[in-house]
């Protein structure tokens, strides 16, 4: 597939639900420092950005936030001015040293030593899951329903307080604000809405604040106690802010991990030799999860905004325009990835880019994804090592997670 | 010539119940810092040569955990 440079619209959400890997590569190869203006195609994107393809631009960007900010927002999407009433990015859009605080508070929960101490629970929440599908193991499952979506919920919901049987509200949440396709474009503003995403966001702040009201009285060793009690410069964190930290953990610390873990077992399926290696040597476990890390990539992209006139790769970029970093695209850059288009859970070294490209941003879940990733596969390798997807896997509808919506799969077949 | 030396000495040292094993100072300055098999950094070197210095400052500033401590001195 090939297309003249000036008509790739990488907004266009249908696109990317499709493989976007080869318009990608032809972007990295021909223009790989590419002023991007929204297509006619692009009505959840109004605003012109700088697209980032290497790998080198994408980790310079990444860490000098000096001259590449957040704060001026973190999306190419100007759905996001429509979402204003609700503000819901947290450290995501701060920079330093705002951010580093707000993330201060956050981070404790999700050291790498307090991600080992999780283990055992989540091994047992694993397992138990696995064996409950066991009667229906010669069924077709919705292994993205049934198990991806499950084991991450289980983890974000205990770490933030949220009890078992609400667990599914955090599922429809995560559903509606991952779907893009309700989208109303207000001209006079010039920004994009989603009635579901509005009304999911409100529903998920009515809850946390029903969560606050128990815990004023009786806190407990949880995340949203914790954030009540926090303080920035000697103040509480306010509702706000509250509330934003919550929404990014709620979403961050479970579509990222669910759709890396659907991405995974596809392509261990498609590559039944590498399938079998596995299940007979887990001391590829790790090679093999920072593989599917890197093969799924499921956060397509994040962006910065200049701070003054600076420079990427010989172009010059003026103060406030908008640099978008591909990280589907950095991660199959052939510059650092032999046979990038290969899926190869040996590959070592494996410097991919799907927990950012470095810096002050770089994914603070990525330990317990990380755990969590490498349970799932260890647990359904060793009960269902032949496991088959057996019909169409589509993307969700988005241009920011790229991940599997639904993925049809037997765990035994006969 | 004594005081010269103290004065470019550079220790570095970590809080590793901090650490979110995001590999950055590994992949920074090598020769310094390492991490064990959870992922967790360690120092190799805490009091590593002056050519390391620029390395180990960078490591400390781009650590997405702030859980490198360097002093100088």
């Amino acid at each position: 597939m090939t297309s003249s440079i000036g008509s790739i619209d990488l907004t266009d959400i249908k696109w990317w639900t499709s493989d976007p890997y080869p318009v990608l590569r032809q972007l990295r190869e021909t223009d790989p420092v590419h002023w991007h203006t929204p297509g006619p195609d692009s009505f959840t994107h109004r605003h012109p950005f700088w697209a980032l393809t290497r790998h080198s631009d994408v980790v310079y960007v990444s860490r000098h936030p000096e001259l590449f900010c957040s704060g001026e927002g973190h999306l190419t999407e100007t759905l996001q001015a429509a979402l204003t009433d609700y503000d819901t990015f947290a450290m995501l859009g701060a920079d330093n040293p705002y951010h580093a605080l707000l993330r201060g508070h956050v981070s404790s929960a999700f050291t790498a030593r307090m991600v080992i101490r999780a283990e055992s629970v989540i091994r047992d929440q694993v397992s138990a899951l696995f064996d409950a599908l066991a009667p229906r193991k010669h069924e077709e499952i919705d292994f993205v329903r049934e198990v991806s979506a499950v084991v991450p919920i289980q983890v974000i919901g205990d770490v933030l307080g949220v009890p078992p049987e609400d667990f599914p509200l955090i599922a429809e949440w995560t559903d509606a604000l991952m779907e893009s396709d309700d989208f109303v474009i207000d001209m006079e503003t010039n920004t994009v809405s989603s009635a579901k995403g509005t009304a999911a966001l409100g529903e998920m702040f009515d809850y946390l604040e029903r969560m606050q009201r128990i815990r004023e009285d009786n806190p407990k060793d949880d995340l949203v106690s914790r954030l009540m009690n926090a303080e920035i410069d000697g103040e509480k964190l306010s509702w706000r802010q509250q509330r934003e930290c919550f929404f990014v953990l709620v979403l961050a610390g479970n579509d990222t991990t669910r759709n890396t873990a659907s991405a995974g077992a596809h392509a261990l399926f498609e590559n039944p030799d590498q399938r079998a290696d596995l299940a007979a040597d887990y001391s590829l476990m790790r090679s093999a999860v920072e593989e599917m890390l890197r093969w799924g990539t499921v956060v397509t992209h994040f962006r910065r905004t200049a701070t003054e006139d600076t420079e990427i790769g010989g172009k010059k970029i003026k103060k406030g325009e908008w640099v978008a970093m591909f990280y589907s695209a950095a991660n199959r850059d052939p510059e650092v990835f032999d046979n990038p288009d290969s899926f190869d859970i040996r590959r070592t070294p494996n410097d991919h880019l799907a927990f950012g490209g470095g810096g002050p941003h770089f994914c603070l879940g990525a330990p317990l994804a990380r755990l969590e990733l490498r349970i799932i596969v260890e647990e359904l390798l060793r009960r269902y090592p032949n496991y088959e997807v057996t019909g169409d896997t589509p993307y969700t509808f988005s241009s920011l997670f790229h991940g599997i919506k639904s993925m049809p799969v037997v765990l035994d077949p006969r | 010539m004594k005081a010269e030396q103290t004065l470019m000495s550079l220790r570095v040292s970590v809080d590793d119940d901090f650490c979110i094993s995001a590999m950055q100072c590994s992949a920074t300055a090598p020769e310094v810092f390492g991490h064990d098999e959870d992922g967790v950094v360690t120092v190799l070197d805490p009091q590593p040569p002056v050519e390391s210095y620029e390395a180990v400052r960078h490591a400390a500033r781009i650590c997405p955990a702030a859980a490198i401590r360097t002093i100088e001195a």
